[in-house]
């Protein structure tokens, strides 16, 4: 079954989410301090955890952080509303996700989703080849088509394109993909991303109403592999 | 001062050079007329050039001058043949007189310009004093109230004043900045006001003649080409050193380096009132931060609780469905406390609680709330409020709710031990304790329990309350003319009091009973 650490300090968020989780039946832990939540992700191992960012004690942040140091269980944050800055932190230090209070069930869920299917993929043999509606990108031989079309692509253009795929689903921030298209000691020149994507816009998506390439304004980009299953307009 | 004008000085000095002049002339001529016969021409000439150089030192070049026509008369008619005639046989004479003549201008020039040199050094010196001590006075103190009282004070006692004042802008007018001594209540009328409140005030008319005793000079305060403020010098009695050309130039140098004390001064408050305002910016962003938190949460709660409702994916127990319903309830009602409080809290700060005061007695306010509290928990709550207390004026509804809190609160740190209402007259004011022996609260916390937003740290207890409710009881009662503080219990846990003043209008005088016949 699969495992999920709810930590937050109001108890009836608590009891929500994890009422809405066994029912979908998923095995629910919780925690309300920082301390505790760390201590359950070392003693139970969650596939999954969901993570409240104002935290009393060590915060939400500081708890990521030491997650990081040595597991890449994939976390989706709860922030507030106007934490602008703590979202982004908390997504360079490596969450995979954010849900902003306050939060429709459904939505939560389907963050939890996406971080889990995400995690999967990056566990088993990562597929090679991806497909995104008529967008086709063959990691092996760096080639993109779209409707059986190849397309012309400048190398930094593929290789952000290639960042964004293989973290299908993910938000990607701004500082993630800076260091790893651009090389470390990038970090802070988001306007190369705006044009870069502006580009692989025209080539490969539609501009005016983007369905691959999202933005998060303020925050980073994410590359949406749309699927019958679930709902595209939750990503 | 002009040289000529110095060299021909007039005053105390110049009389004392002719004095010496006409009577130093005497008495060299009447020794030297006993010997005429056996004196030479060089020694009458070189004794008159001393009576020359003695006036010149004296009084100048005048008395100089004049020492030297007077010895010039008295070796011609009294030493050079014929006696008593202008005219001379020997031509060789009137070498000599033209040679003396010459001589006694030179030397009385001379004196006369060391005589103005020396007293030009001296007065400089008294200057270069004056103005040391006066700079002393404007860096010796702290705050520029201080600074400008020091100032008005050396400059009065250096130039021997019957008062001294500094006058600056503020707002339309202008103000008295500091004073020492007596200055002319007409101040006002001496300044033609202040420009677009550039800080910067004009002075009328024009810096008068030497100072009678009693008159006032104003000598303006310049910075740069604005004038910050003017310094009123009112001369003193007839032994005062008055003000010359000197003083009044020492004034004017000082008076513009205390308009850079002023103008130092001045942005030192700017700065001070930049930084109160950062630190309030501080204080309210915090609050923000606080009440959106607070405001957030149950929001959260709500959505998260009514979205789960709604979803027509899963079929809910009867048990899970309440579990929501009951959270929504709750959280409802917290966020109505929590909107109750913040308009109270705004009511508060805006002043406009505005209580509707009525004489109660104490008695009654407390015995509902004390009921409520009996009814609510098993807790006990001892009750000590005496019949004979005087009445109070409060409004009952607000009083019942500082009560309710504060009581509620000592019920929560209470744990299960009692709880205590006493109350006691203490002069004007009836004292009102509610009374807990639970931890207590730390000294230094003391005043911050009144904050708001404030919450005890620690006790492992999830604050349930607003963390406004004591700022709140605190505005209450302060609207109602009292105080609340917390005191320590005896023998641990918090003691809060709450001074109500008691009702001016005196008790209706008990029923006299009827003495029966």
């Amino acid at each position: 079954m699969t495992r999920v650490l709810v930590v937050d300090d109001e108890p009836p968020i608590v009891r929500a989410v994890a009422a809405n989780l066994r029912v979908r039946g998923f095995e629910v832990l919780t925690a309300s301090t920082g301390e505790a939540a760390l201590a359950a992700v070392e003693t139970h191992q969650p596939d999954c955890v969901v993570l409240d960012l104002g935290l009393p004690g060590i915060d939400g942040l500081e708890v990521l952080r030491r997650l990081r140091t040595w597991t890449q269980v994939p976390v989706v944050v709860l922030t507030a509303v106007d934490s602008e800055r703590d979202k982004v932190t908390a997504l360079d230090l490596g969450a995979d996700d954010y849900v902003t209070k306050p939060f429709g069930v459904a939505e939560l869920m389907a963050r939890i989703r996406v971080a889990l299917r995400h995690a999967r993929a990056a566990g088993a043999d990562r597929p090679r080849v991806i497909t995104a509606a008529d967008v086709t990108i063959d990691l092996d031989a760096k080639l993109v088509t779209r409707d059986g079309t190849a397309v012309r692509l400048t190398p930094t253009e593929y290789r952000l394109l290639e960042t964004l795929a293989t973290n299908a689903g993910r938000l990607c921030t701004h500082r993630f993909l800076l260091e790893r298209v651009w090389g470390p000691g990038y970090g802070d020149e988001s306007q190369y991303l705006r044009v870069y994507m502006a580009n692989l816009r025209k080539k490969l998506d539609d501009p005016a109403a983007p369905q691959l390439l999202l933005t998060e304004p303020g925050m980073g980009y994410r590359f949406v592999v749309p699927e019958p299953d679930t709902a595209p307009t939750e990503a | 001062m002009d040289v000529p004008r110095r060299l021909a000085v007039g005053g105390p000095r110049a009389a004392l050079g002719y004095a010496v002049a006409v009577a130093g002339t005497a008495l060299i001529t009447a020794p030297l007329l006993a010997i005429r016969g056996n004196v030479n021409k060089t020694t009458v000439v070189l004794a008159y050039l001393l009576v020359v150089t003695a006036a010149a030192a004296a009084g100048g070049l005048g008395p100089g001058i004049t020492a030297a026509a007077l010895g010039f008369l008295a070796f011609d008619l009294l030493f050079l043949q014929p006696y008593h005639h202008i005219i001379v046989d020997d031509p060789q004479d009137y070498l000599s007189l033209a040679v003396y003549l010459l001589v006694a201008v030179v030397v009385s020039l001379l004196v006369a310009t060391s005589e103005r040199r020396r007293a030009q050094a001296e007065r400089r010196e008294r200057e270069t004093r004056m103005l040391f001590d006066l700079s002393t006075s404007l860096v010796a103190h702290g705050s520029l109230e201080d600074t400008l009282r020091g100032v008005v004070r050396t400059v009065r006692s250096l130039f021997d004043l019957a008062g001294c004042a500094i006058v600056l802008p503020s707002g339309d007018g202008l103000r008295l900045a500091a004073v020492d001594g007596e200055v002319p209540g007409d101040l006002d009328d001496r300044f033609v006001g202040v420009r677009d409140g550039q800080a910067s005030i004009q002075l009328r008319g024009p810096a008068g003649a030497d100072l009678e005793p009693g008159g006032a000079l104003t000598v303006p305060m310049r910075s740069g080409a604005s004038v910050v403020g003017a310094l009123v010098v009112v001369a003193g009695g007839p032994d005062s050193s008055g003000f010359g050309e000197a003083e009044r130039r020492v004034l004017a140098t000082f008076a513009n380096q205390a308009a850079l004390a002023v103008e130092r001064g001045q942005q030192e408050e700017q700065r001070n009132r930049a930084l109160a305002l950062q630190e309030t910016d501080r204080l309210r962003t915090a609050l923000l931060n606080s009440v959106s938190h607070d405001l957030r949460t149950p929001l959260a709660s709500i959505k998260a609780s009514a979205s789960s409702l709604l979803d027509r994916e899963v079929r809910w127990s009867d048990a899970e469905r309440d579990e929501f319903l009951v959270t929504i309830n709750t959280e409802v009602d917290r966020l109505t406390r929590l909107v109750h409080n913040l308009l109270d809290m705004s009511r508060i700060e805006a002043g406009a609680l505005d209580p509707h005061l009525v004489e109660s007695s104490v008695a009654e306010v407390v015995g509902p709330v004390v009921r409520r509290a009996r009814a609510a928990s098993r807790q006990r709550v001892d009750v000590d409020v005496p019949d004979e207390l005087a009445p109070v004026l409060v409004d009952p509804v607000r009083l019942d709710q500082v009560l309710t809190n504060l009581l509620d609160n000592a019920r929560g740190y209470a744990g299960t031990g009692p709880v205590e209402v006493v109350a006691r007259q203490a002069g004007d004011t009836v004292e009102l304790r509610v009374v807990d022996h639970g931890p207590g609260i730390p000294v230094p916390e003391r005043e911050r329990v009144f904050g708001q937003f404030y919450r005890l740290k620690g006790g492992g207890r999830r604050p349930e309350g607003t963390g406004m409710g004591l700022a709140i009881c605190r505005g209450i009662v302060q609207a109602h003319g009292g105080t609340l503080r917390v005191e320590t219990t005896p023998g641990g846990g918090a003691t809060f009091v709450l001074s109500l003043p008691v009702s001016p209008r005196p008790a209706p005088a008990p029923d006299h009973e009827v003495a029966r016949p």
